[in-house]
């Protein structure tokens, strides 16, 4: 597996927000795929996710102009939906799945493991930017219970040993 | 139509199909309990209050208000378990609202107090500590208690769909839930208090209605809104007319469905701005002094007489926020009691629109197409002005046209309110509106080999058509400010169209001939076939709210009552300008202004200052000391129109009744009772009661058929604007529109009318930044005005925004017809 680092432009540089040609190219090819503008609100604040590593005020300011929408309308659906990140994310989101299938298959321990490992808890990142610790629900693989996504990827059937393997190749990676 | 049959509490009844079965049980008088419902937005399923239980199998219970009603759906509104979901719906709804009837201001007028007294719901409350929000006070005129909101959503649906303005938003998910502004700042948007409105509770409020009068001792009173010709029907509220303490629509007003704008809402503390007149002034020994009505009318009574008896000329400029009927019984004085045609509505592009424009070009000074047109109408050409802030209303409807799929067409200098909207928006140049309708108008009739039947039928089309040439669009596009290209775009969709509206924003200030828009606007439907097609037409939008209904009065020189042309042999009186212009020449005797300020408020070029000067003596009427009621010799105060009984003619053509609302201060009269008192004192009878109705109701009537088409041969096209200066576009502003909302502290505190918007481009040029003050001037005259830097606005031109009546840029206009081109500079 060669999960993708997330880098994430800082906060200075996402204040104002203007979309560059390939950006345009992209939202451009994507807006005939539904039926109005609105409907893209989703798809293209995905798309500055991937490519800014997250959705700032400025990118959200940027989205409603390019669409017609209004900042607070394009803040009402960032803040509903989990996956769309409102401060810049570590370089590895470690989604860990606390649901009833993973916890009795171990999850439980790579919770721990991982809280303890990383010193963290739900929620926070590590000081050096690296790993950020986010409980969630079912991830749809409870046949290969236990389940962390990371970044875009699912790593599955896990254990202690196998999670820590990740994690030091991720972080010597970087 | 199609029915369905289902069963409501045991009857079968038969429904129309594609309704919910909220409407359908409402059809059938079956009301049920609701909280996030609003006819007017799509069904949200937010408050589960609306709840009913299912009798057809499938067991459960679901919400009617966003549930189709479905053939053999068997259902049940009042079951045991229905009341009890309803109350544990409450008991939810409760667990975080800070319930203080006893000391909330809308105790009384609550739908959640009054559910919970319905169903229950408070005598258990859960355990839970309400999640702690602080009030928002940071907004002007609104506030918002966000541990009294209840998350239905009305305030931010309303605000999206049908004001297109989306300010607020819900922020977060579950309880992290709140209605909000973008990053939480104080409310930057239109102040429509559309949002206020729809609030069930007590989570948005107005301050400055705040009273604590409980709401069962108030009085309202519904009446028709006196701001501009949309013809909003409101209700105001009120201690027995003395303050205003709540002004709200209802959903089903018509024709604004309860919307409202900043001005209809919050303007009316104008009312009792210090500038408002109680009582009489007359001039004696150079000074004004209080007077008696009796001695002051007894003043102007005899003025008028003498200037009579001397044979001199009288004249009398009227306005268009008179009531149809006051504007009646003036023209009828004017005409009779003091033999003069000089009888006018002042300077107003409305009255020129409709009476130049649509009376010249099809014989009737009317708009042929309504505010209910928008709303099926397939395609909208939106001319001069963005109606967003010259209309507020019909704003909002083309907002719900173009949601619907309507084609909006744009043509305006910067991009308005509505070009996110907008299936094409031509960034034309300042006033040249009736250059672009001449090339689509070229354009058509080149691609179609020629002009059409109905234009082919009226005399003179030859001469037309070949004014059109030098507007072919390859020629005149620079002229227009667009390119070619966007010109055959447009007419792309224009022949596309299958029905068009055409709406035509009149307001003092917006630079172009309004007339020339109106006549070309009803060419271009009649060389598309559309003319005369129900459901096409010009919609002329009046700047203030009876500009049609004086004109139906016959407050103009040019025509009599109900429009009609004037008596064989009878000349045309004098316009407000060229009224101004003999008195200035000192041919005017007795000089009659009414609900006007030509020196204050008229374009400088006019000379109102030596006219006033000049005419040997000046009657003003009004309900404000306006700068001409301080040079003239008397002065009368009257109520204004929310203060009236009447009736208004909206931009639609229908004729809207108002009523007092609120009370005058002094028991002021009306301007018709002045004017009716005058005419007595000079032997002269006016109708009043059910003869003056008749006459009113004759002249409103609807014009039976319609005569030709009269064409106007195109003018030779002008030059482009010389380069150098900005090219200056004069906007009125959403929040202002004259001398009532200049006088209004919660307006003013809106927006300062005296700002001026500059591209980045020239700003930089220039030097100058957000917020300088910078020195307009254009014909020797010269304003300072309030910079802002607007990424929206074209290089080269700049688009001011005033408040109307002499505020503002509003003071370099002279001749409204002509673009203007203004030097702009830093304040040295
Ligand atoms: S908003 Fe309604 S229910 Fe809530 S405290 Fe006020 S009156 Fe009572
Ligand atoms: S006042 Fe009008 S524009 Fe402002 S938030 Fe409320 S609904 Fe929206
Ligand atoms: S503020 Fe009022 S209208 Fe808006 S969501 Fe809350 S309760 Fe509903
Ligand atoms: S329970 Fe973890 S993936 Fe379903
Ligand atoms: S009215 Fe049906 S859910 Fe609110």
């Amino acid at each position: 597996m060669s999960t993708r680092p997330i880098v994430a432009v800082p906060p200075e540089a996402l204040r104002i927000v203007t979309f560059d040609a390939a950006m345009e190219a992209s939202i451009a090819e994507l807006l005939p795929r539904y039926p109005t503008r609105r409907a893209a609100v989703l798809p293209v604040l995905w798309l500055c996710q991937e490519r800014f590593g997250w959705i700032s005020p400025g990118v959200v300011r940027a989205v409603a102009a390019r669409l017609g929408e209004s900042p607070a309308f394009v803040e009402g659906v960032v803040s509903f939906y989990t996956m769309y990140q409102t401060a810049p994310p570590a370089r590895y989101v470690l989604q860990v799945c606390t649901t009833l299938s993973c916890a009795w298959c171990g999850g439980r321990e790579l919770v721990a493991h991982l809280k303890e490992r990383l010193g963290i808890s739900f929620g926070e990142k590590t000081p050096d930017g690296m790993f950020q610790l986010v409980g969630v629900q079912c991830l749809g693989a409870c046949g290969t219970a236990p389940v962390v996504q990371i970044n875009d990827d699912y790593y599955e059937n896990l254990d202690v040993a196998k999670l820590d393997a990740i994690l030091d190749e991720l972080a010597g990676r970087s | 139509m199609d029915t369905v049959l289902i069963t409501v509490n045991g009857q079968p009844v038969e429904v129309p199909a594609g309704l919910t079965l909220l409407e359908a049980l409402r059809r059938q008088g079956v009301e049920l309990p609701t909280l996030c419902h609003d006819a007017r937005l799509t069904p949200y399923g937010g408050c589960r209050l609306c709840v009913v239980a299912r009798r057809d199998g499938r067991p459960g219970l679901v919400p009617a208000c966003s549930t189709p009603a479905l053939a053999g759906m068997k259902i049940d509104t009042e079951a045991p378990e229905v009341h009890e979901a309803r109350r544990r719906q409450l008991q939810l709804i409760l667990l975080n609202h800070r319930m203080e009837c006893p000391v909330c201001e809308r105790t009384g007028d609550c739908r959640l107090q009054d559910l919970v007294f319905e169903y229950g719901g408070d005598e258990d409350r859960l355990p839970f500590d309400l999640v702690r929000r602080p009030r928002d006070e940071s907004s002007p005129l609104i506030v918002r208690d966000p541990e009294k909101c209840i998350l239905c959503a009305k305030c931010v649906r309303l605000c999206d769909e049908a004001q297109g303005v989306a300010a607020i938003g819900v922020v977060g998910r579950g309880l992290e839930a709140r209605v909000t502004t973008w990053l939480d700042g104080p409310l930057e948007c239109e102040f429509c208090g559309q949002c206020v409105d729809a609030c069930p509770v007590a989570a948005l409020t107005i301050p400055s209605f705040a009273s604590a009068l409980p709401a069962w001792q108030r009085t309202a009173v519904t009446t028709t809104c006196s701001f501009c010709s949309c013809g909003c029907e409101l209700t105001v509220t009120s201690d027995g007319g003395e303050r205003p303490l709540g002004v709200g629509a209802t959903p089903d007003s018509v024709p604004n469905h309860g919307k409202l704008c900043a001005k209809g809402r919050f303007g009316w503390d104008a009312l009792r701005h210090p500038d408002r007149l109680t009582r009489p002034l007359v001039r004696r020994g150079g000074r004004l002094v209080e007077a008696s009505w009796d001695e002051a009318l007894a003043v102007v009574a005899a003025g008028f007489a003498a200037a009579r008896d001397r044979g001199e000329a009288i004249a009398a400029v009227g306005s268009t926020r008179l009531t149809t009927e006051d504007a009646y019984l003036l023209q009828r004085f004017v005409r009779e009691a003091l033999a003069s045609p000089h009888v006018s509505a002042g300077v107003d592009p409305g009255v020129e629109a409709l009476v130049a424009g649509m009376g010249e070009v099809l014989g009737a000074p009317r708009s042929t197409a309504t505010i209910a047109d928008l709303a099926a109408a397939g395609t909208i050409l939106v001319l001069r002005g963005d109606p967003g802030r010259t209309h507020p209303l019909v704003k909002t409807e083309l907002v719900t046209a173009a949601r619907r799929g309507a084609k909006l067409l744009l043509a305006h200098p910067s991009p308005a309110t509505l070009s996110p909207l907008a299936a094409q928006h031509l960034a034309i140049a300042p006033g040249r509106a009736e250059a672009l309708l001449l090339s689509a108008l070229e354009e058509i009739v080149r691609r179609r080999g020629g002009p059409g039947a109905t234009i082919e039928r009226a005399d003179g089309h030859e001469a037309w058509r070949l004014g059109l040439d030098p507007y072919r669009p390859a020629a005149a596009a620079a002229l227009v400010g667009v390119t070619p290209a966007a010109i055959g775009r447009l007419v792309d969709h224009l022949e596309a169209a299958d029905s068009l509206v055409i709406t035509v924003a009149t307001g003092r200030g917006i630079p172009g001939r309004e007339a020339g828009v109106a006549r070309r606007a009803v060419e271009l439907l009649a060389a598309l076939g559309l003319l005369g097609r129900p459901g096409s037409g010009v919609l002329v939008l009046g700047e203030k709210a009876n500009t049609q209904g004086v004109v139906l009065a016959g407050l103009d020189p040019r025509l009599g009552a109900g429009g009609r042309p004037l008596a064989p042999g009878s000349q045309p009186g004098w316009s407000a300008s060229e009224t101004l212009a003999r008195a200035a020449a000192g041919e005017v005797g007795a000089l009659y202004v009414l609900g006007q300020d030509p020196l204050g408020a008229w374009p400088a070029g006019i000379g109102a200052c030596r006219a006033v000067e000049n005419a040997r003596f000046v009657v003003v009427q009004d309900p404000f000391l306006t700068d001409t009621g301080r040079a003239a010799d008397v002065v009368l105060p009257v109520r204004c129109l929310v203060e009236r009984d009447g009736s208004v003619v909206g931009a639609d053509g229908v004729r809207r009744t108002i009523r007092q609302a609120l009370t005058p201060p002094a028991g002021l009269p009306g301007d018709g009772e002045v004017v009716r008192e005058i005419a007595a004192r000079l032997g002269h009878t006016l109708p009043a009661g059910a003869d003056l109705e008749a006459e009113i109701a004759r002249a409103c009537e609807p014009p039976r058929g319609t005569s030709g088409l009269r064409l106007t041969p195109p003018p030779a096209p002008g030059a482009p604007p010389a380069a150098g200066g900005v090219c200056l576009d004069l906007g009125p502003q959403l929040f202002h529109s004259g001398s009532t909302t200049l006088r209004s502290a919660a307006l003013l505190g809106l927006a300062a009318p005296e700002t001026v918007l500059l591209a980045p481009g020239d700003a930089q040029r220039l030097g100058i930044g957000r917020g300088d003050t910078v020195r307009l001037s254009a014909g020797g005259r010269e304003v300072l005005l309030r910079a802002e830097v607007d990424e929206t606005i074209p290089l080269g031109t700049a688009m001011a925004l005033w408040g109307g009546d002499g505020s503002g840029a509003g003071r370099l206009v002279s001749d409204p017809a002509r673009s203007l081109v203004a030097e702009i500079g830093r304040r040295s």
